[in-house]
């Protein structure tokens, strides 16, 4: 499925689950975390979509105290966003430095 | 469709939602800094938030390089290093949220690692907010 179309799709759910919160700011935040996927072309969107039902399912819990489950769900799918993110990071910058070194000995 | 019609048609849709949530009160909530009492579901939420745009800096970081010319979808050396500082940061404090969670269940977080984990987000999407402005 279209990046684009994921996120606005799980943009109108909450959208509509919205009003019967009580943490409009936080909600806000999640909603703005997901609209910023669509105008930068992210390959990784599907990484989104653990992360946006992990939000829906803490509102729809209301009160209830975040699980040690759900605590370590969150370990495992982060530990995959952290390598996934080191390792773009540092192609990222090896390719900055040899573009730089590259401009510089030109 | 090519690239450049897929790049086209995300952008116009872009443009479009930003339009139509900018006089949303919905909307008005997002631009809204407000601070929220660091409860169990506001650390697990703001978490959530954080998680999402390391995933959308990772994205970034995977785009091409910028060269002077073939912007705006593209990567700028100094946005990504302020990402990245921000990330770093923002770990840290999340994972300190997630031990204290864990320790103590159901218990008000400490708010100096809220506070940095929210200041962490606020950081990146700012960041990234130079990049989306730019084409829009």
């Amino acid at each position: 499925m279209d990046p684009a179309t994921i996120a606005a799709a799980v943009l109108a759910l909450i959208a509509e689950v919205q009003p019967y919160l009580g943490v409009a700011s936080v909600v806000g935040k999640i909603i703005d975390a997901l609209e910023a996927i669509i105008p930068i072309l992210v390959s990784t969107a599907k990484n989104l979509i653990p992360i946006a039902k992990d939000a829906i399912a803490t509102l729809r819990g209301g009160n209830v105290a975040i699980t040690a489950d759900q605590l370590d769900q969150l370990d495992t799918f982060e530990s995959q966003l952290d390598a996934a993110f080191d390792q773009s990071n540092a192609a990222a910058a090896a390719e900055e430095q040899a573009a730089s070194s590259t401009s510089s000995s030109s | 469709m090519s690239n450049a019609g897929r790049i086209t048609r995300r952008l116009l849709f872009a443009t479009l939602l930003a339009v139509s949530l900018g006089g949303c009160a919905l909307w008005q909530n997002i631009q809204s800094t407000a601070a929220v009492a660091a409860t169990p579901e506001a650390v697990k939420l703001e978490i959530d938030s954080f998680d999402a745009y390391e995933a959308l800096a990772d994205g970034y970081n995977r785009l091409r390089l910028c060269n002077g010319s073939n912007g705006p979808v593209c990567r700028d050396p100094a946005v990504r290093k302020t990402v990245a500082a921000s990330v770093l940061a923002g770990r840290s404090a999340r994972n300190n949220l997630k031990a204290y969670l864990r320790a103590n269940p159901g218990q008000t977080a400490p708010q100096i690692d809220y506070s940095t984990l929210v200041n962490a987000t606020d950081a990146i999407k700012q960041a990234l907010q130079v990049y989306k402005s730019a084409i829009q």
